[in-house]
C-alpha cells in the first residue's frame, strides 16, 4: 500500500486516495467523437514513469496529479490539479 | 513520556444534532471565513470548503447572514443533519483512533486545531481535534452505530 | 515430576512456576519460561514428530522459527492451531499439544512401517503420476492424500479476536538482537520516534544464547537497558512480534502475539494484534539461521543445529543429549563444543571439516545412538545421542528482498548477502552477513546514527556499546555440500519439511531441470510451512555443485510474505462475520423494524423489503403493500437515494454538463426526470434535478449510484470545470426522504402540510409536523407521489405523523419488492436492471430527451456500434405461461440463440399474470412477437409477447389532480 504525500494533507494512505485516469486520457466536454474514441479505447500501457489523476477522496476531496512508476511504485511528484 | 497512556478515563459519547453549514469560496481568502464565522466554529474540509457549526437554533440566521455576507464570493450548502458527531474525551484518544485506522493520529503535530479526513475501520470519516483530551469526529449518521461500537470496542482493548 | 535432562542451575526460566501441559495425551512438567520443545527436551522426550513424505521419526532440529521437524497441533476447538512450531511456544498452564503425519500414534506410525517395503516416492513423483494420466492419480490420490499433508486444519470456528492498529514511527527496528538493540538504542538516543519488533518474547537474540559481551558484561542485561531506554523516549518495543511483511514504501505487517497459540485471552481481549507500521526508515536486524550439514540419517532425533544445542542449554538449562559429536565448517564448532562441555555435556568428537573432519552417518532410527565420522580419510564408528552440526551462516534477507533489495552472493559465507536497497532500508549485523559481535554492534549503531541524520534528527548520544574479540570470527566456511564417500544420498535431506534429499535434487539435475524455479517446484523444496529456512540454499548449492556452475547462476527464488506462518484471523481482524463490512441503517430503522419489517441488503445499505402482516408470505405482502398504493395511498422510505446540491452562478452551466437532458429551461420549483452519460455514451445513472431557487439546484441519482455520482461530479467539477462558480455538494445523509404513494397521497399531504400540495414535478417548501420539509412531486409508482424531505434529525415525527395518516387513509408501509412490482408495471427503467452498464439512451427509449451535445457522453454516443440496428433495446414482456424468470434468455424459438434477456421481472399489480421487462435485439420493432424466455440453470422456461414498456396508465392520467 503506498504512501501518496498530498499537497494539502501530508503524507497519507494509498486506501484515502482513488485512482482515476492517466493523464492523457482526460476528455475535455467538447471533444470531438474521433478524438474520444481514440483516448477512451486506444491507450497506451507504459512500463515505467506514468502521470496518472487521482482524487484524495477520503480526505480532502481535491484532485492530484501522480507521477509514478509503474514498476517500482516510486511518487516523482503529486501535485495539485489542476493548478492554481 | 510513553507513547501509550493509561486508558482510564477515555470514554466516547454521541452528541446532539448541531448546525452545519458548508461554505465554499472562489474569491475570498481562508481568513475572511474565519471572520464570517463569528462564534462558530470553522474547519477547512476541503482546499476551498469550509464547514461551520453552532448551535441549531441558531441556523437559519447564521444561513442568512452568510448568504448576504457572502455575496458572489461563494455559496453555502446547509449540511446539518448529514453528519453524526462522536467525541472521545480522554488521555487515550489517539491510541483509540489506531485501532482500524491509517491516520497518525499519535503525531504530536496533530494537535488542538488540526482536522483531518480519513478512513476508520472502513468508514469514511472527519476528526477535529478540539484539545489535548478531546476529538470529534464526523461519520454520516447510516455509519455511525457501526463506528460507535468499534471505537467503543477499540477503547475496551487499550 | 522429574525432568532428567534439565541442569540444577542456569538458564532464563522461572524454576519457581512450574507448567504443566499435556502432549497426546500424556502429562508433562515445564517451567515458565520454557519452550515446548525444551520443556519436552527437558523431560527426555526427543520423538517430536513423524515426517511428511516418508514418516520418518523426527526430532526438535532448531531452537526457534527456523524449526522444520517438530510441529504439533496446540489448543483445543476453536484455538487449534496446527503446525505450531514445539520451539516457537512458549508453556503456559494448561497447553495440550498433539503430534502430526502420524497413525495410530507418533512411536508407532503405520505409514513409517509402510515405508520400509516401499521405495521412496521421488521427486516430481505427482507430476509424472499425472503424465500417467486420471486413471492412475485416481488410484494414488485417496493413499497420497491420506498419508501426506501437515497437521490438520482446525475443525471449529476461531473464537478468537484481533486487533487491526496502525503505527507510525521514524525508525523501525526490525529484530532485537545485538545490532538492532545497537540501532534502535542510536536512533532514540537521537530523538527519532523509534519501534523495535522482536519476534521472541524476549530482547536479546544472540544473547539468549552466548550473552558474553566485552569486558564481562551481560548482553541480556544491556539488552533490557536499552528496551527501557527506547520506551522512556517514547518509542516502542514490541516483544512476540513478528514483521511478516514488508511493503510499498515502508508498510511493514507486524504480527504481535497477546497470547501463545491456543492459549486463552485474559480480560476477552485479543489474542493477536496486526500492526500496519508506517516507517519512514527500517533497520533490518534480523540475524542469521544456521544451515545443516549433509550426510546419512541427518534427519535422526538427536541431530540438530549448533546454535539450537547452545540455546538448550544455555537458556533453557537443558541437556539435548548426554554424549556429543559436534560437527561444523567454521568456529561454531569449537564454541558449541565448549558450551556442551560447560553444561555437563560429555563431547566426544568435533569434526571440523576444514581440517577434513566430517560426519558421514548418523546411527538409529528412533532417536541418534551413534554416528559414523570420518578424519582425514579414516572412518570410525562412535556411540552418542546428539550431534550438533553447523553448516554456516545464512542471513536472514526476507524482508529486504520482499521491499525490492538486491543480494549479492558471498562465496566465503557461502550465502546471499543484502546489497542494494529500494526504499529507505537498511541490513546490519549477521543479517548482512557480518560476522561476529563487534561488527554487529557497529554495524548497528551506525545504522541508527545515519537513520536519524537522514531525518535530520543529531541529538548528542551516548558511547557505543562494545563486543568482545571472544566471539568467533568463521575463517572459511562456504556452503558445503559434498556428501563424504560412504554417505547415502538418499538419507541425506535437505529440507526436513517437506522430505527433499541431496538425491531428490541430483535426480532434478539429471532430469534437465536447470531454473530455481523449475527445481523448486519439481522438488518442493522450500514449499513447506518454514519456506526453506533451513533448506533453501544447501538446495541451490548443491543443485549448483552438480551442475557445475555457481550458486547465483542457479539463482534464488522470490522471498514472499509471510516470514512466518500468520493466523488467518489476524489478517481479517474485526471484519468478520456481521462485521465484515460496515453496515449503513436508516434513520428510520427502528421505525421500519416496528412494523415488521422483512430487509434486504442493498449494497451496504438494509432496506426494507417488505412488512409482512400475520400470515402473509414475503411475496403476498408485497403485491397486498403494491395495491394498497393503487387503491388507497402506501408509505415508504426513500432515503437512501443519492442527493446533490448544486448552487452558484454556473449552477445550470454545470448541470448541463453532468446531465444529458435540458435543465436550463427548469423554472423555480419545477423539476424533471433526468440521465447522466458515462464518456462512452452508456447510461451511467437516472435521476431528477429539481430548482430550488433561482441558483440553487437538486439533483438525485439511485441509491446504488450515489457515491459513484459524488465522485462524478467532483471529476467533472474540478477537474472539467475548474473556472466555474459552482458548488457541488453530496447532501444524501442530511435528508431523510418518505414517499407517500397512491390516488389519496395528494389530500393527505394537503392535510398534513395545510397547504396546497405541488402539482406533478413541482417542488415546494412546506411545514409538516412543526419540521421544515421539502415536497418533491415525483412518481416513481405511477400514481400521483410525494416525496417528504425532512432533516434526518426530525425525520421521525415526520414519519409518525405520516404512518397515522396514512393508515386513517387506508394505507400503509411497502417496500422495495412492492416498489419494484410498481414501477415495472408502469414500465420505469431502474440501475442496475436496465441501465446495466452496455445501455445507450437509444437502447432504453431515451432518445428524444438528449440535448444535442454540450454534455458529458456526447461524443462517445456518437460512435457507430450506438447506430446498430439490431442492438438490445427496451421492451415490455408480457408472460402467456405464468413463467418469467428474472435474467433468462430471450429465444426466438427453442434451440435457437438468446436475442435479448428479461432485464426486470414481476407481477402485474392490478390484474393477474407475470410481466417483466427485457432488452431484445431490435425489441421496439418487434412489439407482439412471442419468444421464449429459458432459464436452463433454474430450469424454468415460457413464452412471453412483447410488448411496449408500460402495463398501467398508459396516458399518465393518475398524475393530473
Amino acid at each position: 500500500m503506498m504512501l501518496i504525500a498530498c499537497p494539502h494533507c501530508g503524507p497519507r494512505a494509498h486506501v484515502e486516495f482513488t485512482y482515476e485516469r492517466t493523464m492523457d486520457a482526460i476528455l475535455s466536454v467538447d471533444v470531438d467523437p474521433d478524438t474520444a474514441v481514440a483516448i477512451l479505447f486506444q491507450r497506451e500501457n507504459p512500463r515505467g514513469p506514468s502521470q496518472e489523476l487521482w482524487r484524495h477522496t477520503y480526505g480532502c476531496r481535491s484532485w492530484l496529479r501522480l507521477t509514478r512508476n509503474t514498476v517500482t511504485h516510486d511518487l516523482a511528484e503529486v501535485v495539485a490539479w489542476p493548478p492554481a | 513520556m510513553s507513547i501509550d497512556p493509561a486508558p482510564a478515563q477515555t470514554v466516547i459519547a454521541k452528541l446532539d444534532p448541531c448546525g452545519l453549514i458548508a461554505v465554499e469560496t472562489w474569491i475570498a481568502a481562508p481568513d475572511v471565513i474565519l471572520t464570517l464565522a463569528g462564534s462558530w466554529r470553522s474547519t477547512r474540509v476541503e482546499p476551498t470548503v469550509w464547514w461551520l457549526r453552532g448551535p441549531l437554533d441558531a441556523l437559519d440566521d447564521t444561513l442568512a447572514r452568510l448568504t448576504s455576507a457572502l455575496a458572489n464570493d461563494g455559496a453555502i450548502t446547509d449540511l446539518s443533519g448529514g453528519f453524526d458527531r462522536l467525541r472521545i474525551s480522554g488521555p487515550a484518544w489517539r491510541s483509540a483512533l489506531m485501532f482500524g485506522g491509517v491516520f497518525d493520529a499519535e503525531d504530536p503535530a496533530f494537535r488542538p486545531g488540526s482536522v483531518a479526513g480519513t478512513i476508520l475501520h472502513h468508514m469514511a470519516v472527519r476528526y477535529d481535534v478540539i484539545d489535548d483530551h478531546t476529538v470529534e469526529i464526523f461519520v454520516p449518521p447510516s455509519y455511525a452505530a457501526d463506528l460507535l461500537n468499534h471505537l467503543r470496542a477499540a477503547i475496551s482493548r487499550l | 515430576m522429574s525432568a532428567p535432562f534439565r541442569n540444577a542451575a542456569g538458564g532464563l526460566i522461572d524454576r519457581a512456576r512450574a507448567v504443566r501441559f499435556t502432549v497426546d495425551g500424556r502429562p508433562y512438567e515445564g517451567f515458565a519460561g520454557d519452550t515446548l520443545a525444551s520443556a519436552s527436551l527437558a523431560n527426555g522426550v526427543r520423538l517430536m514428530g513423524r515426517s511428511f513424505k516418508y514418516h520418518r521419526p523426527r526430532g526438535v532440529f532448531g531452537a526457534g522459527v527456523e524449526e522444520p521437524n517438530a510441529l504439533y497441533g496446540v489448543g483445543e476447538g476453536g484455538r487449534f492451531e496446527p503446525n505450531t512450531r514445539a520451539t516457537d511456544v512458549f508453556l503456559y498452564e494448561g497447553l495440550t499439544a498433539i503430534s502430526q503425519n502420524c497413525w495410530p500414534n507418533l512411536p508407532f506410525d503405520i505409514g513409517a512401517v509402510s515405508q520400509v517395503a516401499a521405495p521412496f516416492i521421488p521427486a516430481g513423483f505427482y507430476y509424472k503420476t499425472f503424465f500417467g494420466g486420471p486413471r492412475l492419480w485416481k488410484v494414488y490420490e485417496h493413499l497420497i492424500r491420506r498419508a501426506a499433508g501437515l497437521g490438520k486444519p482446525p475443525q471449529h470456528r476461531d473464537v478468537d479476536r484481533f486487533n487491526h492498529r496502525a503505527a507510525f514511527c521514524d525508525v523501525l527496528v526490525v529484530g532485537a538482537g545485538p545490532a538492532g538493540l545497537a540501532a534502535a538504542d542510536a536512533a532514540s538516543a537521537a530523538g527519532a520516534r523509534v519501534i523495535m519488533v522482536e519476534q521472541d518474547r524476549l530482547a536479546g537474540g544472540g544473547f539468549l544464547r552466548d550473552p558474553a559481551m566485552a569486558g564481562g558484561d551481560d548482553g541480556l542485561v544491556w539488552a533490557m537497558a536499552v528496551a527501557t531506554r527506547v520506551k522512556a523516549e517514547g518509542g516502542r518495543v514490541l516483544s512476540r512480534s513478528t514483521a511478516t511483511g514488508f511493503y510499498d514504501h515502508g508498510l511493514l505487517n507486524v504480527v504481535q502475539r497477546h497470547v501463545e497459540p491456543g492459549q486463552i485471552t485474559r480480560d476477552d481481549g485479543a489474542a493477536q494484534t496486526l500492526w500496519r507500521v508506517r516507517a519512514r526508515r527500517v533497520v533490518l536486524a534480523q540475524g542469521s539461521l544456521e544451515r545443516p550439514l549433509l550426510f546419512s540419517g541427518n534427519d535422526r532425533p538427536g541431530v540438530m543445529l549448533a546454535s539450537a544445542a547452545r540455546s538448550f542449554v544455555t537458556r533453557y538449562a537443558v541437556r539435548p543429549g548426554a554424549l556429543a559429536v559436534v560437527a561444523g565448517c567454521d568456529d561454531h564448532a569449537d564454541l558449541t563444543a565448549r558450551v556442551l562441555a560447560a553444561s555437563g555435556i560429555e563431547v566426544i568428537a568435533v569434526m571440523d571439516s576444514r581440517v577434513g573432519g566430517r560426519v558421514v552417518a548418523a546411527l538409529g532410527s528412533r532417536a541418534v545412538t551413534g554416528a559414523i565420522v570420518s578424519e582425514a580419510g579414516r572412518s570410525r564408528t562412535v556411540a552418542c545421542d546428539l550431534i550438533a552440526v553447523s553448516g554456516g551462516q545464512t542471513p536472514t534477507v526476507h524482508l529486504h528482498m520482499q521491499a525490492g533489495g538486491g543480494l549479492a552472493w558471498d562465496a566465503q559465507a557461502g550465502a546471499f548477502a543484502p546489497t542494494t536497497a529500494r526504499q529507505n532500508q537498511v541490513s546490519v549485523g549477521a543479517g548482512a552477513g557480518r560476522q561476529g559481535l563487534e561488527a554487529a554492534l557497529a554495524d548497528g549503531w551506525r545504522a541508527g546514527v545515519e537513520a536519524a541524520q537522514d531525518l535530520g534528527l543529531s541529538r548528542p548520544m551516548g558511547a557505543r556499546p562494545r563486543g568482545a574479540a571472544a566471539r568467533p570470527t568463521p575463517t572459511v566456511s562456504g556452503c558445503c555440500v559434498t556428501l563424504t564417500d560412504g554417505a547415502d544420498a538418499k538419507t541425506a535431506f535437505i529440507d526436513l519439511q517437506n522430505d527433499v534429499t541431496a538425491a531428490d535434487i541430483d535426480l532434478a539435475g539429471r532430469q534437465g531441470y536447470r531454473s530455481v524455479e523449475h527445481l523448486k517446484r519439481f522438488t518442493t523444496l522450500g514449499m513447506a510451512s518454514d519456506q526453506g529456512k533451513t533448506s533453501n540454499l544447501l538446495g541451490l548449492a548443491r543443485m549448483a555443485q552438480a551442475s557445475g556452475v555457481t550458486v547465483p547462476q542457479i539463482g534464488l527464488t522470490t522471498f514472499r510474505p509471510p516470514y512466518t506462518p500468520v493466523t488467518l484471523g489476524v489478517l481479517a481482524g474485526e471484519a468478520v462475520g456481521a462485521e465484515a463490512a460496515p453496515r449503513r441503517r436508516l434513520t428510520l430503522q427502528s421505525a421500519h423494524a416496528a412494523a415488521g419489517a422483512v430487509w434486504q441488503p442493498s449494497g451496504y445499505w438494509s432496506r426494507p423489503r417488505a412488512y409482512p402482516m400475520s400470515g402473509e408470505t414475503s411475496p403476498q405482502a408485497a403485491v397486498r403493500e403494491a395495491r394498497t398504493v393503487r387503491d388507497a395511498v402506501g408509505l415508504t422510505d426513500v432515503s437512501t437515494l443519492g442527493k446533490f446540491e448544486v448552487v452558484g452562478p454556473d449552477a445550470v452551466a454545470f448541470l448541463e454538463i453532468i446531465c444529458a437532458t435540458s435543465v436550463a429551461k427548469l423554472a423555480v420549483g419545477r423539476g424533471r426526470y433526468t440521465i447522466m452519460l458515462r464518456e462512452d455514451g452508456i447510461v451511467a445513472d437516472d435521476g431528477t434535478v429539481w430548482r430550488l431557487a433561482d441558483q440553487r439546484y437538486l439533483l438525485t441519482s439511485s441509491t446504488g449510484g450515489a457515491d459513484t455520482m459524488a465522485h462524478r461530479l467532483s471529476y467533472a467539477r474540478r477537474v472539467l470545470t475548474p473556472r466555474l462558480q459552482v458548488m457541488v455538494t453530496a447532501v444524501q445523509e442530511c435528508w431523510v426522504g418518505i414517499a407517500v404513494a397512491g390516488p389519496n397521497a395528494r389530500a393527505l399531504v394537503d392535510q398534513a402540510t395545510g397547504a396546497a400540495p405541488p402539482r406533478h414535478m413541482s417542488v415546494a417548501a412546506a411545514r409538516l409536523a412543526d419540521q421544515p420539509v421539502w415536497l418533491l412531486a415525483a412518481s416513481y409508482s405511477g400514481e400521483r407521489a410525494f416525496e417528504i424531505y425532512v432533516r434526518s434529525y426530525a425525520a421521525q415525527v415526520v414519519w409518525s405523523d405520516l404512518e397515522r395518516r396514512v393508515a386513517a387513509a387506508g394505507g400503509r408501509v411497502y417496500g422495495l419488492d412492492a416498489m419494484d412490482l410498481l414501477r415495472i408495471e408502469k414500465g420505469h427503467i431502474v440501475t442496475g436492471a436496465e441501465i446495466d452498464g452496455r445501455t445507450c439512451p437509444y437502447d432504453l427509449g431515451l432518445t428524444k430527451m438528449l440535448r444535442k451535445g454540450g454534455f458529458i457522453g456526447w461524443a462517445g454516443l456518437q460512435r457507430r456500434d450506438f447506430q446498430r440496428p439490431n442492438r438490445p433495446c427496451l421492451v415490455g414482456l408480457d408472460a402467456l405461461d405464468g413463467v418469467l424468470p428474472e435474467g433468462a434468455m430471450l429465444l426466438p424459438r427453442a434451440g435457437a440463440a438468446p436475442q435479448g434477456h428479461v432485464s426486470s421481472a414481476g407481477r402485474r399489480v392490478t390484474g393477474e399474470g407475470a410481466i417483466g421487462l427485457g432488452l431484445v435485439a431490435s425489441g421496439p420493432d418487434r412489439i407482439g412477437e412471442v419468444m421464449i424466455a429459458s432459464s436452463p440453470t433454474r430450469r424454468l422456461q415460457g413464452r412471453v409477447r412483447l410488448t411496449a414498456p408500460l402495463f398501467y396508465d398508459a396516458e399518465g392520467a393518475r398524475y393530473v389532480d
